[in-house]
């Protein structure tokens, strides 16, 4: 194992012990461990056995090993990307939502008021 | 027949009185005239101005930009029971004086939305060379993307319906919703026709409205939704 698998690891190790530690305290659902554990998992494959990913390079037609892994990557970024943009998206119009509410609440008090 | 003319206001201090003060007071068909002023979480005193000259003033605690507060004037007037809304821009450029024509094809049953529209007959007073080709790209984006034919895409001063506003569903909160709301007149079906009105650009209402350079970002974002819907 090279240095960089070395350290390649123990970044693993810590990312998905965060990941635990957040299902453990409920803060991520069990689906979502299941997906960051699968991501994780595939790093450590690579990480210790790097010619994997060269076979399955040569298997879908990409000519070296770390291609795969940054098209790969690239494509989880993407994703990840989209996913955090909807969540984003979901969050303002919750807000609305709840100003929207409040506007019209606050402006029955003041009628009932009069 | 009851008319709320909806006008959303964001630090419009300078112009809500006069907006306010301008308004009709009696229209043929019309029993009640009642204008709501959404303030959209301004930091000045447009609020507390509005109220003084008559208005319903909606509160919004923190900015959510004009389709937001424009749709919290629609919930408002659907809960109580209005007919009929108009929306009507606070910074001074839209003419009372255009809405009977405006009410007068809803009130008379025969459509349900009514868009005003500068450029059919009516002038757009001190409307720069470059406003009018990015309104003239919005015809062209419109027609192709949402499928309706009109002749002005971004004017604010429009009739609805009380079964327009139940069918239309705002969800773009800042300035898309001009766009969002002729798309769902298209997909929905909704029997329309524009009026032509006069919109009137001064030196406020040019740095108070919207730029030319938020076209892109408004036609993205409607490609964007009509994708992923």
């Amino acid at each position: 194992m090279n240095l960089f698998s070395f350290f390649g690891l123990i970044f693993v190790i810590f990312a998905w012990s965060r990941a635990f530690n957040r299902v453990r305290t409920k803060l991520m659902s069990w689906r979502e461990f299941l997906f960051w554990s699968v991501i994780w998992c595939t790093a450590v494959v690579i990480l210790i056995w790097p010619s994997y990913s060269t076979k399955l390079a040569s298997y879908i037609g990409i000519g070296r090993g770390a291609d795969v892994i940054v098209y790969f990557s690239l494509l989880l970024i993407f994703y990840l990307l989209y996913r955090i943009y909807a969540y984003i998206d979901t969050i303002e119009r919750d807000i609305t939502k709840l100003v929207r509410v409040m506007a019209v609440e606050r402006q029955n008090v003041k009628s009932k008021k009069l | 027949m009851k008319l709320a003319i909806v006008i959303a206001a964001y630090n419009e201090e300078n112009s809500i009185h006069s907006t306010l003060s301008s308004l009709p007071k009696k229209l043929d068909g019309i029993n009640c005239i009642v204008p709501i002023v959404v303030d959209d979480g301004s930091t000045d005193r447009t609020g507390e101005l509005a109220e003084e000259a008559g208005a319903q003033v909606l509160t919004h605690l923190i900015n959510r930009g004009q389709g937001a507060a424009l749709k919290t004037g629609f919930d408002y007037a659907v809960k109580y029971g209005y007919d009929l809304v108009v929306t009507f821009d606070a910074d001074g450029q839209h003419q009372s004086e255009d809405i009977p024509a405006l009410i007068r094809p809803i009130v008379d049953g025969k459509v349900e939305v009514t868009l005003g529209s500068r450029f059919k007959g009516k002038k757009a007073i001190n409307m720069s060379y470059s406003r009018k080709i990015v309104l003239l790209i919005g015809v062209i984006f419109t027609r192709l993307i949402s499928r309706i034919s009109v002749t002005d895409t971004h004017n604010g001063l429009r009739a609805f319906s009380r079964k327009a506003l139940q069918t239309i569903e705002l969800m773009q909160d800042k300035m898309e919703h001009a766009s969002e709301i002729l798309d769902q007149i298209s997909r929905h079906k909704l029997s329309f026709m524009e009026v032509p009105v006069t919109i009137k650009y001064s030196d406020y209402s040019l740095q108070k409205g919207q730029r030319s350079s938020q076209a892109l970002k408004i036609a993205l974002t409607i490609l964007f939704y009509k994708m992923v819907r």
